[in-house]
C-alpha cells in the first residue's frame, strides 16, 4: 500500500496505481475527457492535471499517468491548475462547440464564449474509441490518421471496415457522440459479410453460442441484444475482452506467444509469406541459459539439426520436424548471440527459413495450445530434477523455479534432459 | 582491412597507420560535404583526378575528399597541404592552374584566395582565416584531416584508441566517473549531464539495454549533426560502442533523418568497416563484449527528435511522445533501459577519454567538480546562418559571447545592415536581442535569456527581418510538426499561430498580445512533451524584447521591418530610377508602368509584393515602405 | 494456414514483397519498408499498404496511421519532378517563401500539390540542412543554392 497526501488529506491506495486513481478513491472530482478505467492511460486532454510536490519541487503532472508514490503531495485545484483547465476547456469548446460534455464543463468554469474562431469538429481526439477497439477487442478497425492539426480518426482509406465486429464499443466510450453506428454503414457492412458470417455481435465476441442475426444488425431494435446489454450493466466488450487472447501466456513461468506455431522440441515458427521465421521458445531459453554462440546450418532435416547453441561448455543441437534451407540469419543474433535467449520471441529470432514443402511443414507444427501442454510436461519434469538437485522440495509455483536452471543441473543431468526435451 | 582479435593487434595496426601518415605529403584536400557538393565540388574532384593523371602525379599528390569543413558559404573549399593554402569557390576550370602553380610550384593564385569581408584583405592560409582561427575545433577539426569513408584515416589520427583502452581496462564505472567529472552535457539541447544518464542506465534493471544516437536533426537552421556524421562518422560510432559497453548494452540504434542520404550512406559504410575490423560485432578485440548496430531512417517528423517519440518511431510506430514520469533510461525502447544521446554528445566521448577530464573541464564555464549541472564544459558546434557574412558551421568553447561569434567569426552582418537579433535553439528557443550580445553562450545563460541551446542553430537576423513574422514562422512550423496528441499543443499552438498570422495580415486587435501570453503559459504548463512545453518560447522572447513591433503591427498597421505584405507597400524611387523597364517586364501582376528612360511607378492596388522587381532592379530603386499604401485605408475586421 | 500462401498476383506486389523480405518481415522496419516502397512507386499505393499489413501480420490501421503521420509519405502519385523548397529558418529569413510563391505562380499549383500533367510536385519542406546556402531548393535530389525568385524561371526551363 502507498500513502499520499491529496489536498492535505491522507489517502491510502494499492501499489501500481495512478494519482487519478487515488483522487477518485478519495472522492475528489477531477475533470477528464480521455480517461476510462478499462483502458490504458493516454494523457491527451490534460484536464486531469494536478500539482505534485516531491523533494520540495512542485510541478504540474497529469494525474491519469503519474504513478502514486509514497509520500507524494498532491494539490488538485490550485489556481494555476484551474487556470490551465479553464483555457484547455475553452480551446476544446472552440473546436467542438456542439459537444454537450464540453458545454457542461464550460458552464462549470464560467466560460461564456470562447475567444477563438469556432470550428465544428465533433471529435475531440481523446482516442478512447481507438483504444477500446485495440486493447479490449483486439480488432483495430479504426485508428488515427494524419498528425498535428489535421490528425483525425479514420477507418483506413475510409473503407468498409473489413474486420469490424460491429460491437459498438467505440460509440459506447465516445464522450462527445462523434462516433455513431450509422444505419447505412451498418447495412453496407451487413451486405459485405457473407451470409454465413452474419453472426450476432454477442456471439462474435464469444459471449453467447452461435446465433445468426435476423435483424440486419439493427441492434437497438433487437430484444435479445438489449436484454443482454442490460444484464451486463456495461458494454459487453468489456466482459468478453477478446483482445486478452492475443496477449502472451504464462505457463509455469514460461512465456508463450498465442499466434506462433511450435515444434515439439521448443522451437517457435512464424509463417511470413512463403517463408518462416524461427527461434527458440522461452523454455529452451531458460534451459540453456546465456547463449554464447550459435552455429548456423545451411540446411536441415528432421534428423539433421537446424543449429547448434552453445553456453559455456554445453552445446545443444535443435531440430525442426521438416526439411528446408536457411535463408538468412538474424543480423542482431549473429553479432549478439545472447539475444536469442534474452528476447526469444522478438529481437532474438534466429533464422528465416524456407521449407521444402510448406503444407507438410505446417502439418508438422502445432498450435500454442498444444505447445503449452508440452511446456507444462517438460517444466514438471525439470522441476522434479532441479528439486532433487537442491535436495529439497520447493512449494509449487515458487519464484525463480525455472530461473538459473543451467547452474542447478550437473552436466550429466543436463545432457539427459536435453535428449528428452529437444529430440 | 584485417580482423583485429585483441588489443595488441589493434595497437600494431594503429602504429603502422600512424607511421605511414606523412604530415608533409602533398595533398589536395577538397571538401565533399553536402554544402560544397551543392556548390559543385564533384566536378572539381573529377577535374583534379584527371589533371593529376595527365601530369603523372597520381602517386605523388594525394587527393583527399573530406567531409564538411564548416565554411559552406564559400564552397567548394580546397586546401593545398602541407602549406595549408585555402582556395574558396573553386571551379573545375581552375584546376589546371592550381596544379601547375600551387601544387607543383608552390605559387599562390591570388584570385582564388578568401577575402575577409571586414578588412577586405586577402588571406592565404586556412589557419589565418578569422572564421577558423577564432574557433576551437576539437570535434569538428578532424573533418578536414580524414576521408570519412576510410576507417584507416580515422585510426591514424588516434581513432578507436579510446574504445580499445576502455575494453582492455574493463572498468565501466571508471568510464562513467570520467564522463561525469568531465561535465559533459547533452548536446541535443536539453543539457542533461551525460554521465548521470549513463549511470542511471547502467544501474537500471533489465537484461537487455540499448544505446541510441539521435541524428534526427530537425531544428530548422541547424545542420551540425549532419556534417559531423558525413565528415567523421567513426567518432560517433566509437562513442556509441564505448557507451554501450559502459551501460551494458549490446544493441545500438542510430536514427538519421531521411533528408540526409549522404550521412546514412557514410554511416552504414562506417559500421561495415568497423565490423570487418572486429570493432563492431562479436567479442570485440577479444574482450567478450558483443555489439551490433542498426540504422533507421526517419520518416520526416520533427517530433521524432523527442526521445520517447524517437523510440516509438524506432519500433515502427508513429512518433508520438509519451509521458516520461518513468525515465527512458529505465523504460525506453521496447520498454527496456535505453541510453539516448545526440550525435555531438557521442562524438565528445572518445575525445574526453583520450585527453582526460582536466583538459576538457578547462574549456567552458562554471564549475562541475561538485555538481554536473554546475556549468557547461567543452565546445559546442553551431550552425551560424542567416544574415551574417560568414555562414557555416562553427565550433566554439562554451562561454564565448554571442558578439564574438557573430562579429568575430561571422564577420558581422551582410550588406552593412544592422544586427537585430539572434535566434538560437530552433523552434524551442528564442530570439536574443542586441542588448544581450555580450551574453556568454552556455546552457544556463541561454535558458535564462528565454532561449535555449537546442541542437545548435544560430540564425542571425537583421533590421529587415520582422520579429512578428519570425514568431509566426516558428508557430506555423510547430503547428505543422505537432504530433497532435495532446490538447494544449495541438489546439493551443494552432490558436497562437492563428493570432500571429492575423497580426501579420493586419487583422491584429487589442487583447491579442495578452491572449498570446495566456496561451503561452498554459501550453508550457500542460503539454505532454518538451516540444510542446517549449513551443511558446519564440513568442515569449519576441514579445519580451520586441513588443513594440507587435504594437506597430496592431495599432499602427505597420510592419517596421518591411516584411508583412499586408502592412507594407512598394515604391519606386524617382531619383535613382533610370527607366530601364527591367522591373516592368518582370512584374507578374503588371503593376509597374512607365515610359523608357523615365522613372517608373508602381500601382499599389495591383502590386502583390512578390519582390521580383527588387531582385531585378540594378539601381536599387525599389523601396519597401512600412505601412499600408493608403493610411486612410482601414481594414474591415472580419474576425 | 492462409498467411503462408502468398497473395502476389501482380508484379507490383512482388516488388513490395521483395522489399518486405529485405527488411526481414520485421514489424519494427515498417517505416523503412514504406520508404522503400515509396521510392519504388513514387507514392504509397493502397494495395501495397494492405499487402504490407497482411504480410507483417499487423493491423492495417497501424500501417495507415504511419503512412499518414510522416511527412515523407504520400498516398497520392507524385510528379516526375519533385521540387522541394526549404523553408527552414535560415532559408525563411533569406526569402525562401518568395521562392515558393514564385513557383506556385509559375506552376499554377499550391504546395504540396502536383501539376495536372504529373510533371511537377511542389513541396515546401522544413530545413534540408544546407542552411549556409539558403534559400535552397532540391529537385529530385539535386541541390540548387541561393535561389532567388528571379532564378526560378531559368531552373524550371532547364528541366
Amino acid at each position: 500500500m502507498i500513502n499520499l497526501l491529496i489536498n492535505n488529506q491522507k489517502v491510502q491506495i494499492e501499489d501500481n496505481k495512478t494519482v487519478l486513481d487515488a483522487c477518485q478513491k478519495a472522492g475528489i472530482k477531477i475533470p477528464t475527457l480521455c480517461h476510462h478505467k478499462e483502458l490504458t492511460g493516454y494523457g491527451s486532454c490534460r484536464l486531469c492535471q494536478v500539482e505534485v510536490a516531491q523533494k520540495n519541487k512542485s510541478r504540474i503532472a497529469v494525474s491519469c499517468l503519474f504513478p502514486a508514490s509514497e509520500g507524494l503531495q498532491v494539490q488538485t485545484h490550485t489556481p494555476r491548475v484551474e487556470k490551465n483547465r479553464k483555457l484547455l476547456i475553452e480551446l476544446l469548446l472552440a473546436r467542438s462547440p456542439e459537444a454537450k460534455i464540453l458545454q457542461k464543463m464550460a458552464d462549470d468554469y464560467k466560460i461564456i464564449k470562447p475567444r477563438f474562431r469556432l470550428k465544428s469538429e465533433k471529435c475531440i481526439l481523446c482516442g478512447m474509441c481507438v483504444r477500446v477497439c485495440n486493447e479490449v477487442l483486439g480488432i483495430n478497425a479504426i485508428g488515427f490518421a494524419g498528425r498535428g492539426t489535421s490528425k483525425h480518426i479514420e477507418i483506413p482509406f475510409k473503407d468498409v471496415p473489413e474486420n469490424c465486429l460491429g460491437c459498438g464499443a467505440c460509440t459506447y466510450v465516445c464522450p462527445t457522440g462523434a462516433i455513431q453506428m450509422e444505419t447505412e454503414a451498418r447495412q453496407r457492412w451487413a451486405q459485405y459479410l457473407e451470409s454465413g458470417a452474419r453472426k450476432c455481435r454477442f456471439s462474435r465476441m464469444g459471449l453467447i453460442p452461435h446465433k445468426i442475426c435476423p435483424n440486419a444488425f439493427q441492434c437497438q431494435r433487437c430484444e435479445v441484444d438489449q436484454r443482454l446489454e442490460d444484464t451486463y450493466g456495461t458494454h459487453p466488450a468489456f466482459i468478453a475482452r477478446p483482445a486478452a487472447e492475443q496477449l502472451p501466456m504464462q505457463v509455469d513461468q514460461v512465456e508463450m506467444i498465442p499466434d506462433y506455431l511450435y515444434t515439439h522440441s521448443h522451437i517457435w515458427v512464424k509463417p511470413l509469406g512463403k517463408r518462416f521465421r524461427i527461434g527458440i521458445d522461452d523454455f529452451a531459453a531458460r534451459f540453456i541459459g546465456k547463449v554464447d554462440s550459435i552455429t548456423p546450418q545451411d540446411s536441415f532435416r528432421p534428423d539433421r539439426p537446424v543449429w547448434e547453441l552453445a553456453s559455456g561448455k554445453r552445446t545443444l543441437n535443435m531440430y525442426v520436424p521438416f526439411a528446408g534451407r536457411t535463408m538468412e540469419m538474424n543480423p542482431l543474433v549473429k553479432f549478439v548471440p545472447s539475444l536469442a535467449g534474452k528476447d526469444p520471441y522478438q529481437q532474438g529470432w534466429i533464422y528465416t527459413i524456407s521449407a521444402e514443402n510448406n503444407t507438410e511443414a505446417l502439418n508438422a507444427l502445432m498450435s500454442a495450445d498444444k505447445a503449452i501442454q508440452v511446456v507444462h510436461k517438460h517444466s514438471d519434469r525439470l522441476r522434479t530434477q532441479t528439486d532433487k538437485a537442491l535436495g529439497a522440495t520447493l512449494p509449487d509455483g515458487a519464484a525463480g523455479m525455472l530461473g538459473d536452471v543451467p547452474n542447478r543441473l550437473t552436466d550429466e543431468e543436463w545432457q539427459t534432459l536435453t535428449k528428452e526435451f529437444f529430440r | 582491412m584485417k580482423h583485429l582479435n585483441d588489443f595488441n593487434e589493434f595497437k600494431q595496426w594503429q602504429d603502422g597507420l600512424i607511421k605511414s601518415r606523412d604530415p608533409n605529403a602533398r595533398t589536395i584536400v577538397l571538401c565533399g560535404g553536402t554544402g560544397c557538393k551543392a556548390t559543385g565540388s564533384k566536378p572539381v574532384a573529377e577535374a583534379i583526378r584527371e589533371q593529376l593523371n595527365s601530369y603523372g602525379l597520381a602517386d605523388e599528390v594525394a587527393l583527399r575528399i573530406t567531409g564538411c569543413h564548416g565554411f559552406c558559404e564559400k564552397g567548394p573549399l580546397m586546401v593545398v597541404q602541407p602549406e595549408g593554402v585555402l582556395y574558396t569557390g573553386v571551379k573545375p576550370e581552375d584546376i589546371p592552374e592550381i596544379i601547375k602553380e600551387t601544387v607543383l610550384n608552390k605559387k599562390i593564385i591570388e584570385r582564388l584566395l578568401y577575402i575577409d569581408p571586414v578588412t577586405n584583405n586577402k588571406i592565404t592560409y586556412e589557419r589565418d582565416v578569422p572564421f577558423y582561427n577564432k574557433q576551437a575545433r576539437m570535434i569538428f577539426g578532424d573533418n578536414g584531416r580524414i576521408d570519412p569513408v576510410k576507417i584507416e584515416d580515422y585510426i591514424s589520427i588516434g581513432g578507436y584508441q579510446a574504445l580499445a583502452k576502455t575494453l582492455a581496462e574493463n572498468n565501466p564505472d571508471a568510464v562513467i566517473s570520467m564522463i561525469k567529472k568531465s561535465g559533459l552535457r547533452g548536446r541535443g539541447g536539453g543539457g542533461f549531464p551525460t554521465g548521470v544518464k549513463w549511470e542511471s542506465c547502467r544501474k537500471a534493471h533489465g537484461n537487455i539495454k540499448y544505446v541510441i544516437c539521435n541524428a534526427d536533426e530537425g531544428d530548422p537552421g541547424a545542420y551540425a549533426n549532419r556534417s559531423l556524421l558525413e565528415g567523421n562518422p567513426h567518432s560517433v560510432l566509437e562513442g556509441m560502442i564505448i557507451g554501450a559497453f559502459t551501460v551494458g548494452a549490446n544493441v545500438g540504434y542510430i536514427y538519421i533523418r531521411d533528408e540526409y542520404p549522404l550521412a546514412v550512406e557514410l554511416f552504414i559504410n562506417a559500421i561495415r568497416q568497423a565490423e570487418q575490423c572486429g570493432l563492431v560485432g562479436r567479442n570485440i578485440l577479444g574482450s567478450g563484449f558483443d555489439f551490433v548496430m542498426n540504422i533507421n531512417r526517419g520518416g520526416g517528423a520533427f517530433v521524432c527528435g523527442e526521445s520517447s517519440a524517437l523510440m516509438a518511431s524506432l519500433e515502427g510506430k508513429i512518433g508520438e511522445p509519451r509521458a516520461k514520469y518513468i525515465h527512458m533510461v529505465e523504460r525506453g525502447l521496447y520498454e527496456r533501459p535505453s541510453c539516448l544521446n545526440n550525435v555531438e554528445t557521442w562524438a565528445n566521448v572518445p575525445l574526453i577519454l583520450n585527453k582526460g577530464t582536466d583538459w576538457f573541464t578547462k574549456i567552458g564555464t562554471g564549475d562541475v567538480s561538485q555538481n554536473p549541472w554546475g556549468g557547461s564544459k567543452g565546445t559546442k558546434i553551431f550552425s551560424l546562418v542567416g544574415k551574417v557574412n560568414n555562414t557555416g558551421l562553427v565550433e566554439v568553447p562554451m562561454g564565448m559571447t554571442l558578439r564574438e561569434i557573430v562579429f568575430g567569426i561571422g564577420g558581422g552582418i551582410r550588406g552593412g545592415k544592422k544586427f537585430k537579433a539572434i535566434q538560437t535553439g530552433g523552434p524551442s528557443g528564442g530570439c536574443i536581442p542586441e542588448k544581450l550580445l555580450d551574453l556568454p553562450v552556455d546552457y544556463d545563460r541561454l535558458t535564462q535569456a528565454g532561449s535555449m541551446m537546442g541542437s545548435g542553430g544560430m540564425i542571425v537576423v537583421d533590421e529587415n527581418t520582422c520579429m512578428v513574422d519570425i514568431a509566426a514562422y516558428f508557430l506555423n512550423f510547430l503547428k505543422e510538426e505537432s504530433c497532435g496528441k495532446c490538447v494544449p499543443c495541438r489546439e493551443g499552438i494552432g490558436r497562437m499561430h492563428e493570432i500571429l498570422a492575423n497580426i501579420c495580415e493586419g487583422y491584429g486587435k487589442d487583447g491579442d498580445i495578452e491572449l498570446l501570453e495566456e496561451l503561452a503559459e498554459t501550453v508550457r504548463d500542460s503539454s505532454l512533451c518538451q516540444l510542446g512545453a517549449t513551443s511558446p518560447n519564440p513568442v515569449l522572447t519576441t514579445l519580451k524584447y520586441f513588443r513594440d513591433e507587435y504594437e506597430a503591427h496592431i495599432k499602427n498597421q505597420k510592419c517596421p521591418a518591411g516584411v508583412c505584405k499586408a502592412l507594407i507597400h512598394y515604391k519606386i524611387d524617382a531619383q535613382s530610377c533610370k527607366g530601364c523597364s527591367a522591373c516592368l517586364k518582370s512584374c507578374p501582376s503588371e503593376a509597374i508602368a512607365g515610359e523608357k528612360k523615365k522613372p517608373h511607378v508602381i500601382d499599389p492596388e495591383k502590386c502583390i509584393r512578390c519582390g521580383v522587381c527588387i531582385d531585378t532592379c540594378k539601381f536599387d530603386s525599389i523601396r519597401i515602405i512600412p505601412g499600408r499604401y493608403n493610411a486612410a485605408q482601414k481594414l474591415k475586421i472580419t474576425n | 494456414m492462409e498467411s503462408a500462401t502468398l497473395l502476389t498476383e501482380s508484379p507490383e506486389l512482388e516488388k513490395v514483397e521483395a522489399i518486405i523480405e529485405k527488411h526481414h518481415y520485421e514489424e519494427s522496419a515498417l517505416i523503412g519498408i514504406l520508404q522503400d516502397v515509396q521510392k519504388e512507386f513514387n507514392y504509397l499505393p493502397g494495395t501495397a499498404l494492405k499487402h504490407i499489413a497482411r504480410q507483417l501480420a499487423i493491423p492495417l490501421n497501424r500501417v495507415y496511421n504511419v503512412a499518414t503521420f510522416y511527412r515523407a509519405f504520400t498516398l497520392k502519385p507524385r510528379g516526375k519532378y519533385t521540387i522541394s523548397v526549404c523553408l527552414g529558418t535560415a532559408c525563411h529569413v533569406r526569402g525562401g517563401k518568395k521562392v515558393v510563391e514564385e513557383l506556385e505562380r509559375r506552376l499554377g499549383i499550391k504546395a504540396p500539390d502536383t501539376t495536372d500533367d504529373r510533371k511537377f510536385t511542389l513541396q515546401a519542406v522544413n530545413c534540408l540542412g544546407a542552411c549556409a546556402l539558403g534559400p535552397v531548393m532540391v529537385i529530385n535530389g539535386e541541390y540548387h543554392s541561393k535561389v532567388s525568385p528571379k532564378m526560378v524561371e531559368k531552373i524550371l526551363k532547364s528541366l
